[in-house]
């Protein structure tokens, strides 16, 4: 069993007498690339604003790559971070960033983001408040990974990318990865491309934990079941009704099947994809909230 | 991250140092002119002192439109240079960072955020307190012809201008726009606040708080033109001129019901008995109701502050705006430090 | 150096996706004894997946003698896997293809003789 990345106990975030987020208890293996999910108002933001030390938690306590998230040298030299709106110095351009880096960061990789930069065809001198959104992540991205981080917390990076824009941040992530040491949390609010990019999955609705484990466990443990409706109430333990949908005579079934537990046969088993899944938590979760 | 706070900065660095300059361009030349123009004008009245103008140089030098020009820019240049500063560096410095969302950026770099805001802080300040001392002692040499011809500089309106008020003015505000740009988070609103403590600050301590450093000399004379003019020695700021008071000590205002009904019948011109006393009065030159007055018990107060307290002045509200200004720091501290980013 | 692609809706996770598009290129002969195959950064920087994933795929390979990997080198193809030579496969195709002619002629459209091939492989036997 690897270290974790990040593990979190009963984390909670309020603003005046709002729990933006709450009894948050997650926990994400060394190594993952995994997607924060939830609608709007989740919580993601906020919980990867806590992982970094930028916001102070109101309840409970997180650690990060084995400490507690502080805006101290030694933490701060371990993760990298993207904010939501791919903050830069827009008077300043691509070089000066990376100056900037050179200046402020215990290890820097130079030649890394200066060739990368190259290679995607950015020009260096001119200030990135011209870019484009693309070459704008781009930059933002790469200064991120230019710092060497253990751990790199991404807020909905590519929300505003067009596809081919979108492309080329993914795969610049994607070889960070490969060439070890790094483990990432990138949140969204789309779930397309979901198994694609990522081998572990965090669902946040309504400021709550919906679901936290790696996306293989999780499409394993899950099933879709098809009967007929009167039918649907008779299921043994074991069984977690997730979400359920009804029409007039069939009943379909989103359910967490324990291990080892065997299922009535008289349902019809479908393997659901990642993002049914989800959609199921989410589902749950709106429902509960409306309640 | 000194080097990144020289770079991020410098534009602004670099534009006041201009302004200040092509302030100092002004202030050179003429500086040495006026010091010319009066040492001439005083040894020519030495020479020859029945010239008109020399009685009252005050009201004859320097008084053309050009020259007047030239003392209305250097006043205002040195009472807004500092209020420029603390909006123009100030302000932006912490509010633009929050309103861009760079301070994430920054604060997730390898440097803490105390290490961050020290260093920023250092510069700022540090560029206001240099800028404070140069316009200091540029605007102090040049002053010294006006200082020598008018001993005005304890008024208000020269006070500020001269001596060590830059320095702690240069100081203050830009610790108020920096401590008001973390709080709010918004340079716009930063900017009107600190303009609104330096109008609240330049008009409350003129008058009502730099009176009271030490307590006042006061002086009595008699009613009459010129008597208490006459105990207020040169380059006093005088804070009372010459108030009425009866002879019970109660300050009365220069208007005819408060005076006694004699003093009042005198005031018409009505023919008075020769020989009387009024008759002998008129006589000599003297204005009767002033004389009348002045049997009554009248009597003229004045207070000032005398001009050898000039300095202890500046000293006591120069450490006020330094006491001001740490208090500002402080809380600009914990305004970043303990809040979300 | 053969290019992998993902589909995303077929169902197949992608790294079985990946240990398939390799077997069928040694099947056709577009991967031969001795090739090399792109490195896990190559593979990611073309198509942007996770690259746990493309470790995954060539482990399997690995597991099942298809590939390995020399240290220093990188991953090479180590021989063909069990199954039927080219000719046989050529062999195979245009009996197929035979088939599938008749099946039209019949009157069958395409998802029926789709349907049919699936029927006919899920028979166990």
């Amino acid at each position: 069993m690897g270290k974790s990345a990040i593990q979190t106990k009963e984390l909670g975030k309020k603003y005046g007498s709002f729990w933006a987020l709450e009894n948050c208890n997650i926990s994400v293996p060394e190594g993952r690339v995994s997607a924060l999910v939830g609608p709007n108002g989740a919580g993601k933001s906020t919980l990867l604003k806590l992982l970094t030390g930028l916001s102070n938690a109101s309840s409970g306590e997180s650690q990060v790559l084995g400490k507690a998230p502080a805006q101290h040298e030694d933490f701060l030299a371990g993760i990298g971070y993207l904010a939501q709106e791919i903050p830069l110095y827009k008077s300043l351009n691509s070089a000066e960033h990376i100056a900037m880096g050179k200046n402020l960061n215990k290890h820097w990789d130079e030649a890394f983001i200066t060739n990368r930069l190259k290679e995607l065809g950015i020009p260096l001198d001119r200030p990135v408040g011209k870019l484009s959104g693309g070459q704008q992540a781009q930059v933002a991205l790469n200064l991120a990974l230019a710092k060497k981080p253990k751990l790199l917390m991404l807020d909905e990076p590519v929300a505003a990318l067009d596809p081919l824009a979108r492309h080329d941040f993914l795969s610049s992530l994607a070889q960070a990865v490969a060439d070890g040491g790094l483990t990432a949390v990138m949140s969204s609010h789309l779930l397309a491309d979901l198994e694609r990019v990522s081998d572990h999955v965090i669902v946040l609705a309504s400021g709550k934990t919906q679901l936290c484990d790696d996306i293989e466990n999780v499409l394993k443990e899950h099933k879709l079941l098809v009967g007929t409706r009167e039918r649907s109430k008779i299921l043994g333990d074991g069984v977690n009704v997730i979400h359920e949908t009804h029409t007039a005579r069939q009943a379909t079934l989103l359910v967490r099947v324990e291990k080892g537990t065997k299922l009535p046969a008289h349902w019809q088993q479908q393997e659901p994809n990642i993002e049914e899944i989800i959609l199921a938590y989410m589902g749950q979760a709106k429902e509960r909230g409306a309640q | 991250m000194n080097w990144f706070a020289w770079r991020q900065h410098r534009k602004q660095f670099i534009v006041f140092g201009i302004l200040l300059a092509a302030f100092a361009a002004l202030l050179i030349p003429t500086g040495i002119n006026f010091w010319h123009q009066y040492q001439h004008a005083l040894t020519t009245c030495a020479q020859n002192p029945n010239t008109p103008s020399c009685s009252d140089l005050t009201n004859s030098l320097f008084t053309s439109s050009a020259d007047g020009f030239i003392r209305i820019a250097a006043v205002l240049g040195t009472f807004g240079l500092p209020i420029l500063v603390g909006l123009f560096i100030g302000s932006p410095l912490f509010a633009k960072e929050y309103e861009e969302g760079t301070n994430k950026l920054a604060w997730t770099q390898s440097v803490s955020r105390r290490r961050w805001l020290t260093i920023k802080l250092a510069w700022a300040l540090g560029f206001a307190l240099l800028y404070g001392v140069a316009l200091a002692l540029l605007i102090t040499w040049w002053s010294r012809t006006l200082n020598a011809m008018t001993h005005y500089r304890f008024i208000q309106g020269h006070f500020e201008t001269q001596g060590l008020m830059p320095v702690a003015y240069s100081l203050f505000f830009t610790a108020i726009g920096l401590m008001t740009g973390a709080w709010f988070r918004k340079t716009l609103l930063s900017f009107a606040v600190t303009f609104g403590v330096f109008v609240v600050c330049m008009t409350s301590f003129a008058n009502w708080i730099r009176p009271h450093y030490m307590a006042p000399v006061t002086v009595t004379s008699e009613v009459g033109p010129g008597a208490i003019e006459n105990k207020i020695p040169t380059g006093a700021w005088v804070l009372k001129r010459g108030d009425l008071v009866n002879k019970d000590g109660k300050e009365v205002s220069f208007d005819l019901p408060n005076f006694p009904a004699e003093c009042q019948k005198l005031t018409l011109d009505i023919q008075v008995p020769n020989g009387s006393h009024v008759a002998k009065i008129k006589g000599s030159g003297v204005d009767p109701v002033v004389d009348c007055l002045n049997r009554y018990g009248f009597h003229q107060v004045a207070k000032y502050q005398p001009s050898y307290r000039y300095w202890d002045f500046q000293e006591i509200e120069s450490g006020i705006y330094l006491g001001m200004t740490a208090i500002a720091v402080g809380a600009t501290y914990w305004l970043v430090l303990r809040r979300d980013a | 150096m053969i290019v992998f692609r993902l589909n995303t809706h077929s169902g197949v996770p992608p790294y079985l996706q990946i240990v398939q598009q390799v077997k069928q290129a040694l099947q056709v002969g577009l991967l031969q004894e001795g090739d090399q195959l792109p490195t896990v950064k190559e593979v990611v920087a073309h198509i942007a997946i996770n690259p746990n994933t493309v470790f995954k795929a060539y482990r399997e390979l690995e597991m099942l003698g298809i590939i390995e990997g020399r240290t220093g080198s990188g991953t090479f193809v180590k021989k063909r896997p069990v199954g039927p030579s080219p000719k046989v496969q050529e062999a195979l195709s245009n009996q197929l293809e035979s088939w599938i002619n008749k099946a039209r002629k019949a009157g069958l459209d395409e998802e029926s003789i789709e349907a049919l091939v699936r029927i006919a492989l899920n028979k166990k036997g």
